[in-house]
């Protein structure tokens, strides 16, 4: 059993190949049928938006599953395979779920940390889960993959600084002011950039906006979408004065807004500070106002910087995300070492169970007068016996199910609770993982793995190490 | 002694690894530094403690009549006080700036050769109020001042247009000036009731107002200029710039009157 992820995105295809490849929401049922259709997909998540289409899938054989996967693609795009292989890639085991974790935090969308990839993934997730193509590996798989999702975002700075002048604008005002509540905007110019960034504005709170236009319906119109007032060119000198934050945007070949204009609106204003926002080309707000005492003048140059910091910062705050996505493989590949021993487990605790009925049955019959209250309390005693003999062994079969070398571990631990090798695949009835991949079909004949396992660690170093630590499925 | 004596180079030492990693989490952002730098300011707390619980044993008397006790748990003050503003509150780099601040203290304060263990005045409760209130305006006021500290680089940054990581990860201004003149505004009634006890237990103590001390002259003059401050504020004649350097020249001034004037005094010359 093995994990496999296939697909295309921005950086291996072009926008017409993705736009063919792309599974549509009325599509993806369809595509999911097929997947449940076949014998080589176990399990299978469909992932498709305008940057990428991937399939996630639990399959009984690489070399299998990669054809039927890849084939799957080309014939519903209509494509020749040879044509599209070059845009393909194909991630096994450990790579598809690092691939998975980095999706879901958004390391590996167009603009790094976006957050929509989130919700996408998820959408994908509970569509296949709800179709029926999900089973144990691919559900864990993704409620991590969201998990993780969410600790980027929370945890670090991925997602947070703008990447957008209209909202790198914003961020200046927010720097300034903390926050934008009760703030009041003055609009020059009714652009769409002005609209854009107004918008922006008043999405963080900010209290009033005002239009000013040399045509006063066009003022009205962008006014009404921000359920703002529209002002007369002639009322700027006074609305300069009540204004926070001013976002100049107008098609003027010349200023519109003078140093001098500025310094006295701003004499007037008890000192508050006045950030003004100039994203018109040509500028319309004369640079000597960005001297003036309390006014913080920005022009479109540098609203470019501060998004080419935010995405440095980002670039940043992702080797952080790394360290997460790390943690989180980790995490799924003890759960699924856990899931191995969960039929010896189960085995075990049967066992335990049984000889507590037995015992439980052979008190009745040597000791007839007891009463159901008494019978009840013995039944609780003796069961609590064989919960407090087990707690310390589960806990340590765990454990060392996820070391190399489990599956000696495991015949050893079969062996001294005298569990058989029969018993124990007859617990395993139902466990793909166990059954499949796992060390306990091996703990049948162990010498020969654990001498594998051995010969394996000789060989491996440094990064292979780290993987041949890892769960078989992810190998 | 010799154990305070050691706790206090440890602690220097300590204060200096938690800037350091602190620095080298923000430039380069190694968590793990990050949490090396906390633990740093963990083991503070553990000496400071274990220290002045020796001292309680030892002398039989609180620990805040000596300067150096007083320095050491002004110190720590200020680093948990800024904790709070840098992780409750998300004024982040706040623990920075305040470890910057309690090394400088404890380089100055701390380290053997200008330890002052002979000045050990007579406890009273009084004494004791006074000593309290004015360490509390103190810390109050040195926050205060790290905030200004903060606000004077964003602004800076702001204004030549640097869009580096000490932008972004400083604070708003507005919130900066806000809660600077928020601890002032603390401050400044806790300085007053210090003044107050200070002037009571002289009467008691001295029979006589103790108006004639330099030390005393030099804390009214410095809380009148932090009440400057908050008229400032209110009535707004400068911008939050120059609100921010007035906040420094004050802390300045407190900090001159404490170590400087203060040494002139009959009565300070220990405090």
């Amino acid at each position: 059993m093995h994990i496999i992820a296939v697909g295309l995105n921005h950086e291996t295809a072009t926008v017409e190949l993705r736009e063919r490849i792309s599974i549509s929401d009325v599509d993806l049922e369809d595509a999911l049928a097929q997947l449940r259709g076949t014998s080589t997909v176990l399990e299978s998540v469909v992932l498709s938006t305008c940057n990428r289409t991937e399939i996630y899938a639990v399959v009984s054989s690489y070399k299998a599953g990669e054809d039927y996967l890849k084939l799957l693609l080309a014939r519903r795009a209509g494509v020749e395979r040879q044509e599209m292989e070059s845009h393909l890639y194909v991630l096994h085991g450990e790579t598809a779920v690092t691939h998975l974790f980095a999706v879901a935090c958004g390391m590996n969308s167009l603009v790094m940390g976006e957050t929509q990839i989130l919700g996408q993934v998820r959408g994908a997730f509970l569509t296949a889960e709800d179709a029926g193509n999900t089973g144990l590996l691919l559900n864990r798989l993704f409620r991590l993959a969201l998990q993780v999702g969410k600790r980027a975002q929370s945890e670090t700075d991925i997602g947070k600084n703008a990447v957008s002048v209209s909202y790198a604008a914003v961020q200046l005002a927010k720097k300034i002011y903390g926050s934008l509540g009760g703030q009041h905007v003055l609009v020059l110019g009714a652009g769409k950039m002005s609209a854009l960034t107004a918008q922006y504005l008043q999405n963080n709170g900010v209290d009033k906006i005002t239009v000013i236009n040399r045509t006063l319906t066009k003022a009205e119109e962008l006014a009404q979408q921000f359920q703002g007032e529209a002002a007369h060119w002639t009322d700027l000198s006074q609305l300069l004065r009540e204004a926070d934050i001013v976002i100049s945007s107008t098609a003027s070949k010349g200023y519109v807004l003078s140093a001098a204009e500025l310094a006295t609106a701003v004499e007037t204003r008890s000192h508050r500070p006045m950030v003004v926002i100039d994203i018109a080309v040509p500028r319309d707000v004369q640079p000597e106002a960005g001297k003036l005492r309390n006014v913080y003048l920005y022009d479109i140059d540098d609203l470019q910087g501060v998004v080419s910091a935010n995405l440095e910062e980002r670039e940043r705050e992702s080797r952080m995300v790394l360290h997460i996505i790390e943690k989180a493989l980790r995490e799924y590949s003890t759960w699924l070492s856990e899931q191995e021993v969960v039929p010896l487990i189960t085995a075990i605790r049967d066992k335990g169970v049984r000889i507590q009925s037995e015992v439980m049955a052979s008190l009745q019959r040597k000791l007839p007068n007891l009463s159901d209250k008494e019978l009840k309390l013995i039944h609780k005693h003796t069961m609590s016996i064989v919960n407090q003999l087990l707690r310390d062994p589960v806990k340590n079969i765990k454990e060392l199910g996820c070391e190399p070398g489990a599956a000696q571990q495991i015949h050893v631990f079969a062996q001294l609770f005298g569990i058989s090798p029969e018993a124990l695949l007859r617990a395993a009835d139902g466990n793909f993982l166990a059954q499949s991949s796992g060390s306990l079909s091996q703990a049948a004949n162990p010498a020969n793995h654990a001498f594998a396992d051995m010969v394996r660690r000789w060989r491996s170093t440094g990064n292979e190490q780290t993987a041949a630590a890892l769960h078989p499925v992810l190998r | 002694m010799h154990f305070i004596k050691a706790a206090a180079d440890a602690l220097a030492g300590l204060y200096g690894l938690g800037l350091v990693f602190s620095f080298t989490d923000f430039v380069g952002w190694r968590r793990r530094l990050n949490r090396v730098a906390l633990l740093a300011l963990l083991w503070i707390d553990a000496v400071i403690t274990v220290a002045i619980g020796l001292v309680l044993l030892r002398l039989g008397t609180t620990p805040i009549y000596v300067r150096f006790y007083l320095a050491l748990i002004f110190s720590w003050g200020i680093v948990l006080l800024a904790g709070w503003f840098d992780r409750r509150m998300g004024i982040r780099l706040t623990l920075l700036f305040a470890c910057a601040l309690s090394f400088l203290i404890a380089a100055c304060d701390l380290f053997p050769g200008t330890l002052e263990f002979s000045t050990l005045h007579q406890a009273g409760d009084i004494l004791a109020f006074h000593i309290v209130s004015a360490a509390l305006s103190y810390l109050s006021f040195a926050v205060a001042f790290l905030f200004s500290v903060m606000y004077l680089i964003q602004e800076l940054l702001l204004r030549r247009k640097q869009w580096n990581r000490w932008y972004l990860h400083l604070t708003a201004l507005r919130t900066l000036e806000l809660y600077s003149l928020r601890l002032v505004a603390l401050g400044v009634p806790l300085l007053f009731v210090s003044m107050a006890f200070g002037f009571i237990w002289s009467k008691v103590h001295l029979g006589t107002f103790l108006l004639a001390d330099p030390k005393t002259l030099g804390t009214v003059v410095s809380w009148a200029l932090y009440v400057g401050c908050l008229v400032l504020y209110v009535r707004r004649p400068w911008g939050g710039r120059g609100l921010a350097v007035y906040n420094l020249i004050c802390f300045l001034g407190l900090v001159i009157n404490f170590t400087w004037v203060g040494s002139f005094s009959v009565f300070h010359s220990g405090l």
